[in-house]
């Protein structure tokens, strides 16, 4: 026990500030991303056990995450909401944080726009995994998974595009 | 603007960090929490059953003297029922061991399976126990109204058998129709993203 609680709070310590931006980019309302993010930990501590090293830690992890983030989806149907994220504290002065925030809730807005499981994709492309790993998260092979989030950087910017021309 | 550029937007994020221990300390608490329960039902569900065997038993023991075949054949035709109810129980129960530390694909298909599985106890399992039972209640009635009169051999079954299939019909009809468009629209929501992923 005391073994799985190391290991667990390494976890929690070396992840979770990704796990956060994707629980963050996955549900844009910040009262369910605490419930979801609080949800992955809890399947993290459990699976702990069965954790036989077969693939990456970090792999691992990811999978727990991106599966009870795609159950958490599925069991709370209405969560989604389209308004302005909270304001994000970034140090510098008035005018570059505010643009930072402006581009950083665009940024949140449009992958909201984006299909609940290409939101898990993009999350971990932006979290700077590798193709490979992704392809081992998803279960699929890593040319489709190339051609995947190709598509989803294409449909993103495309609608980063008109959120411009259109404003928020 | 380039990927590269919202990579960065990305990573400006401030998270507020939670304090560790308070939060290992909840999620371990929550874990041994559901652990109690879960071991708390099972005792309960084994008990329960060794209980209705056993007086089962008892009842086959002290009345079986002087009664026809068919109260032996509706004992053990209930013996039957407990054991189907069980085996659904307990594989029910498996299905609850989910696991998400496999990929995405493999994590959907397994979520399909144990939807499928819930549908078919709500569509098959729930016939085939409604249907001992019913077989099980008839070889009561025959033993017990064999000494009675034609009326009485004729309406006890009737009923019985209204009764249990009437509220079986109404359930389908209203309560478990409701659930089968929520287990089917779940089906269909899975089977969507898991397409979505694989295309």
């Amino acid at each position: 026990m005391k073994n799985n609680e190391e290991a667990f709070n390494k976890i929690v310590k070396d992840n979770h500030t990704s796990i956060y931006r994707i629980c963050m980019a996955y549900l844009y309302d910040k009262s369910h991303a605490d419930d979801l993010y609080q949800e992955i930990l809890i399947q993290v501590w459990k699976s702990l056990n069965s954790y036989k090293g077969d693939a990456q830690l970090s792999t691992w992890v990811y999978r727990v995450a991106i599966n009870t983030a795609l159950n958490y989806n599925i069991k709370n149907k209405k969560h989604v909401t389209f308004s302005l994220r909270e304001v994000i504290i970034i140090e510098g002065n008035e005018s570059d944080k505010e643009n930072k925030e402006k581009e950083l809730d665009k940024l949140f807005y449009c992958i909201q726009q984006l299909e609940a499981q290409d939101r898990l994709i993009i999350s971990l492309v932006l979290e700077d995994k590798s193709y490979k790993e992704i392809a081992e998260i998803v279960g699929s092979n890593i040319n489709h998974i190339g051609v995947k989030i190709s598509r989803i950087k294409a449909r993103l910017f495309k609608l980063m595009e008109n959120t411009s021309e259109n404003g928020l | 603007m380039d990927f590269e550029d919202l990579k960065k937007n990305w990573n400006s994020q401030q998270v507020n960090k939670k304090d560790m221990i308070s939060l290992t300390t909840d999620i371990k608490s929550d874990w041994e929490k559901q652990q109690r329960k879960l071991k708390l039902s099972i005792i309960f569900v084994a008990l329960s059953f060794t209980l209705v065997f056993i007086v089962f038993i008892w009842v086959y023991i002290r009345f079986h003297e002087g009664r026809t075949i068919f109260f032996s054949a509706s004992l053990c035709s209930m013996a039957i029922l407990m054991i189907v109810y069980f085996w659904v129980l307990c594989k029910g129960i498996a299905y609850k061991n989910e696991s998400y530390q496999s990929s995405s694909i493999e994590y959907l298909t397994y979520q399909i399976k144990k939807l499928d599985w819930l549908r078919k106890t709500k569509t098959t399992y729930i016939w085939i126990y409604s249907i001992i039972l019913w077989i099980s209640l008839m070889f009561y009635m025959w033993d017990i109204t064999i000494g009675g009169s034609l009326l009485l051999k004729i309406l006890a079954p009737l009923i019985s058998t209204l009764y249990i299939f009437g509220t079986m019909i109404f359930s389908q009809k209203t309560k478990i129709k409701k659930q089968l468009i929520a287990i089917d629209g779940l089906i269909e929501k899975l089977k969507a993203i898991k397409e979505n992923i694989l295309n």
